[in-house]
């Protein structure tokens, strides 16, 4: 094979393999979305009013159920196209958020999304899906949590079990920021 | 951090979290979670040990799409979060624009229009938006955001949206014609105009309340003679 014939494989090779990158990049990573390069899903689909009033009564049945709301946010998002909206909990660290302070019995991050989605306001507030976003108090998301209220209703009325309801659960993780993060680095044995 | 630090911290892991033999700490409960979850995932095996899942979650430092859009938006909901955040913090400036003493209208209206170019689909802002340009005498130029059919597509026709978005209206137009009265000049004809305008469509859609709706609707076209043009 002469040298002419070599470089023209290598570079369809290489430029095969460019567009793999970039095909993986978009779809799987989202690269051009952290980038800043196009909005996020979440730029369109969550564009709509928030529900300020349905955000604070979400709040007020979090706090019935004996949480302490102290460094929590809530806001009610529509969701476009869905006819149904989004409840959205933002566990902030860097405004006083603190799990040992929480109040819930059970384990925190599910209580807190069965809280939101089982009473009558959430009907009427027409939720079709909680999320539960965990930030440390440098204000970095560590972890993010959503399913749909369905699912979460269905656990907490012990409908289904918890391998189920941890297969419906979608969720993010920044593994990195987690072990390096004040909070969690009790947890680390060095 | 390199991301080959991260992979060495996250090949660590399962070696380095301990869990108290009775998990009593809602710290304890959450680490249990996360870890459930991340086995449930494949993310770490039985055993708790990363899989090569792992290793793309955290090249991808947390950007991974699940295939489903709606399920994405849920995830990076934090984002839509710090943008309506930024806009309440502008809405709120323009707010004490307006408590001011004379209030600066021109001004409120201009955060106002800042706070749009980070949600301009809020119809709350859009209300702001215009009663204060009305106030101002600038009504045609967001002529087209009082209209019905601007106000269905921002409800997507739904009615409990439709009438909030109204009810806001209403309140910012009583507002904003107390503001002028308080200032000792006539409010001027458009203001009037939008409040009787947004008090007809609240008839329509909220029957119930029709009464109170038409009482004050009544009042702004008892001032149609005496207002400013």
């Amino acid at each position: 094979m002469s040298t002419r014939n070599c470089l023209t494989v290598f570079l369809i090779v290489f430029f095969l393999c460019i567009i793999g990158i970039a095909i993986v990049g978009v779809l799987f990573f989202r690269l051009p979305e952290k980038w800043g390069w196009w909005p996020s899903p979440a730029a369109e689909m969550l564009a709509g009013t928030p529900h300020r009033e349905g955000a604070a009564e979400l709040m007020g049945v979090l706090e019935e159920k004996g949480m302490d709301t102290e460094g929590v946010e809530m806001y009610v998002l529509p969701i476009k196209d869905a006819g149904e909206n989004l409840a959205v909990a933002v566990l902030d660290a860097a405004e006083g958020f603190d799990f040992s302070k929480i109040g819930t019995e059970g384990d925190p991050l599910t209580e807190t999304m069965i809280n939101i989605v089982t009473g009558p306001e959430a009907k009427a507030l027409n939720i079709g899906r909680a999320v539960v976003e965990y930030r440390n108090e440098d204000g970095d998301t560590l972890f993010t949590f959503t399913a749909p209220s369905k699912d979460i209703r269905d656990f907490g009325n012990k409908i289904i079990n918890r391998e189920a309801f941890m297969e419906a659960l979608d969720g993010d993780i920044d593994f990195s920021k987690l072990l390096t993060d004040d909070m969690f680095k009790e947890y680390i044995m060095f | 951090m390199t991301k080959y630090k991260r992979l060495t911290l996250l090949i660590l892991l399962p070696c380095t979290l301990i869990l108290s033999g009775c998990l009593q700490s809602d710290k304890d409960l959450v680490i249990a979670f996360l870890l459930d979850w991340a086995k449930q995932k494949g993310i770490l095996d039985d055993q708790g040990n990363p899989t090569p899942k792992a290793v793309g979650y955290t090249l991808a430092g947390g950007y991974i799409s699940t295939g489903d859009p709606a399920v994405d938006a849920a995830l990076d909901a934090g984002a839509a979060i710090d943008g309506v955040k930024k806009a309440d913090k502008k809405l709120k400036e323009a707010n004490d624009e307006l408590k001011k003493d004379p209030p600066d209208v021109k001004k409120a209206a201009e955060t106002v229009d800042n706070a749009l170019k980070d949600r301009p689909e809020d119809w709350m802002l859009r209300n702001n938006q215009l009663v204060l340009r009305t106030e101002l005498g600038e009504g045609n130029t967001v002529k087209d955001l009082g209209s019905s059919g601007a106000a269905n597509n921002q409800c997507g026709g739904d009615q409990n949206c439709l009438i909030r978005l109204y009810q806001n209206r209403a309140q910012l137009v009583d507002d904003s014609i107390d503001r002028q009265n308080s200032q000792g000049v006539r409010p001027n004809c458009d203001s009037y105009n939008l409040g009787i305008q947004t008090h007809q469509q609240l008839i329509k859609l909220d029957p119930a309340q029709s009464s109170q709706y038409e009482a004050q609707m009544r009042e702004y076209q008892s001032h149609s003679g005496r207002c400013a043009d």
